[in-house]
């Protein structure tokens, strides 16, 4: 579902600008609440 | 204000459910704990739980063997006391002693207006509570009570009478109420982790909405959601559960539109005294607690306007205030919120600074609270001011939700404004809104006109460039998005002015209120929220544009109304913040903590 590499090459700096920097940070509450709530897909 | 659940089941409920649910929302209220069981044969207990106050000990506890027969119906309530703090407001509730009880998430405003007119009709009370009120209210108006109301609420009332349980949730899902329901059996709570106590209830994950929650930042239905099965009742909405078949109907009772429409027909005479009249006596309403109450501060226009009617009206009491701070001069508004702070007497303000090791540190929890994902850093924001406010021991906070979605608060209502000048060929009142927008807040106004123009394009059109342009799916699998391709985003986004608060109303707002509500419960808090009292709501709306947009100040009827109530410097800010993150920097602070999450997750990569 989440391309892994994308995101990972994201931390180096390279989001640009602020739609790109919020769209990380919705990844990172989509990841973490897979996590905390054990969803199954 | 408090967290309410239940079971209703053909096949008969296992209580150590119920036991679990109300552990699960033990943060909405902690004062105490009640439960109402009824077996097959209608017969009803009363049972405690291991919050229960004294003066209920008697009860059976729920997870005792108290019935020989199956317990098909189960409500359960959670206790933050605010309104009548003694044993009289023990909850499930009864009214009279009637076969009629009640579990209530929420605050009704105008309990005593209400009141007044019951007792006019023969009513008597024994508590000081707005729940009683609510449940002689039932008894005289039926379902339609809720019309009477003004706040916020989610409830749920058994009729041993009529045999049902009568479900309702305000106007504008200020207070959550999600279900499931499947085959005869109903589960609902106020929050979503109370309903996955149900073990037979899977949290599996609703692709569809996940994809739109990515690409779109929103549902195209807001009351799925993410949670396959877990759906919210629409905000204006009752439910009504028939005992006898275990089949539920659901039925709105608020058009918001409708509403709109009746005051804009209204002949308001005087646009601003109406609204000052509505705005004071919202806050007053809003001020009825038997506890202190504190308020969220951002250094904004809204949380100020609030401070200014509201402060006065508390002089001989002090009034906590609640800010987040920051050291990047980008996105600090203390300056502001000091002013406020310093122009009252009676204003004791405290002030948090969220920082990305917090952040980090509290991300499972606060997303264990939110049920489903966050759309954005800036919630923390709210998440570290109301957990301030929890450590001083506040109850109540006040909060400026909702004055940006009904007056058009937001950047896209000028060009939309600007626009509809144009249309009309208002042209000299054209020149003189731009050139006052360009000084006041530095916009580029073609820029803003095109925007305003976008939103006045046929509806397929703007559908499908909306989609184009708004589409998020940097980080997804090719797989996915080709998967997914399918799925639209509907747009609802309004033609004018009018209409985009009355969408940005209905839908833009329904995140917010999740984390308005999550943020302020997981600390024990009821946050109470002035702007939407939906007298002011249709007031707002219904206002022509030139009354919320006027030489270029945005919310001028509100700037008005506040003028010299609080400093000028205030009043007439040209900048808008609310709650703000650095959320770009906190990517590279929080690195390695961020690299160690992708490369050890594996759901949400691995979902197809």
């Amino acid at each position: 579902m989440l391309n892994r590499n994308k995101i990972l090459n994201s931390l180096d700096g390279t989001l640009d600008n602020a739609t790109k920097v919020s769209e990380f940070w919705k990844m990172v509450a989509f990841i973490k609440w897979n996590e905390v709530y054990h969803v199954k897909s | 204000m408090c967290g309410i659940a239940g079971v209703i089941d053909r096949n008969g409920i296992d209580l150590n459910i119920l036991y679990r649910m109300s552990a699960v929302i033990r943060h909405r209220g902690p004062d105490d704990e009640g439960f109402l069981t009824v077996d097959t044969n209608k017969k009803f207990y009363l049972n405690r739980g291991d919050d229960s106050i004294p003066e209920v000990h008697s009860h059976q506890h729920i997870i005792s063997n108290f019935s020989e027969q199956k317990i098909q119906v189960a409500l359960l309530h959670r206790r933050l006391s605010i309104i009548d703090l003694s044993a009289h407001g023990h909850q499930p509730m009864n009214y009279n002693g009637n076969k009629t009880y009640i579990v209530f998430n929420g605050e009704v405003y105008n309990y005593r207006e209400i009141k007044s007119e019951l007792a006019a009709k023969g009513y008597s009370f024994s508590s000081d509570s707005d729940t009683e009120v609510i449940l002689a209210s039932y008894r005289e108006w039926g379902f339609d009570c809720v019309k009477k109301f003004m706040g916020m609420w989610a409830f749920a009332i058994y009729d041993h009478e009529k045999n049902i349980v009568f479900i309702s949730r305000d106007r504008f899902g200020i207070k959550p109420l999600y279900y499931f329901y499947k085959d005869g059996k109903l589960v609902f709570a106020s929050e979503i982790k109370a309903i996955l106590e149900d073990k037979n209830i899977v949290p599996e994950l609703n692709t569809e909405t996940a994809y739109q929650y990515i690409a779109f930042s929103k549902a195209n239905n807001p009351y799925e959601t993410l949670f396959k099965n877990i759906v919210e009742l629409p905000v204006g909405h009752n439910m009504v559960v028939n005992l006898s078949d275990f089949s539920i109907n659901l039925s709105s009772y608020y058009n918001l539109e409708d509403a709109v429409a009746t005051t804009a027909s209204s002949n308001i005479k005087d646009y601003f005294a109406e609204y000052q009249s509505r705005f004071s006596e919202s806050i007053s309403m809003h001020l009825r607690a038997d506890v202190p109450i504190g308020t969220c501060l951002s250094g904004g226009l809204d949380s100020s306007a609030i401070i200014g009617f509201a402060a006065p009206q508390l002089l001989n009491t002090t009034f906590n205030s609640f800010t987040a701070i920051y050291d990047d001069k980008k996105i600090d508004e203390s300056f502001f919120a000091n002013q406020v702070v310093n122009h009252f007497q009676n204003i004791k303000p405290y002030y948090t600074k969220p920082n990305f090791n917090d952040y980090w540190k509290d991300l499972d929890k606060l997303i264990w609270h939110q049920d489903l994902p966050i759309a954005s850093t800036s919630m923390y924001a709210q998440w570290e001011v109301m957990k301030l406010a929890g450590k001083q021991g506040m109850k109540v906070l006040l909060d400026g939700q909702g004055a940006d979605e009904t007056l058009g608060g937001y950047s896209v209502f000028t060009g939309v404004y600007l626009f509809s000048l144009l249309k009309k060929m208002r042209l000299a009142k054209f020149y003189h809104e731009q050139k006052c927008l360009k000084k006041n807040r530095g916009i580029k106004i073609s820029n803003e006109v095109m925007r305003g123009a976008f939103y006045l394009v046929p509806s397929s059109l703007k559908k499908s460039a909306r989609a184009q342009k708004r589409v998020g799916t940097t980080f997804l699998t090719e797989e996915f998005t080709l998967q997914n391709s399918n799925v639209k985003d509907k747009g609802v986004i309004g033609t004018n002015y009018r209409d985009m608060s009355i969408v940005s109303t209905k839908y833009g707002m329904h995140d917010l209120l999740r984390y308005e509500d999550r943020n302020s419960m997981a600390f024990s808090i009821e946050s109470r929220v002035p702007f939407l009292d939906h007298r002011l709501v249709e007031l707002s709306i219904a206002m022509p544009d030139d009354v919320k947009l006027h030489n270029g100040w945005t919310k001028y009827v509100l700037r008005k109304t506040i003028d010299k109530k609080i400093p000028d410097s205030v009043v007439w800010r040209t900048d808008k913040k609310g709650f703000v993150t650095p959320q770009k920097n906190w990517i590279t602070d929080l690195k390695p903590q961020l690299t160690f999450l992708f490369e050890r997750s594996k759901n949400a990569f691995n979902a197809q």
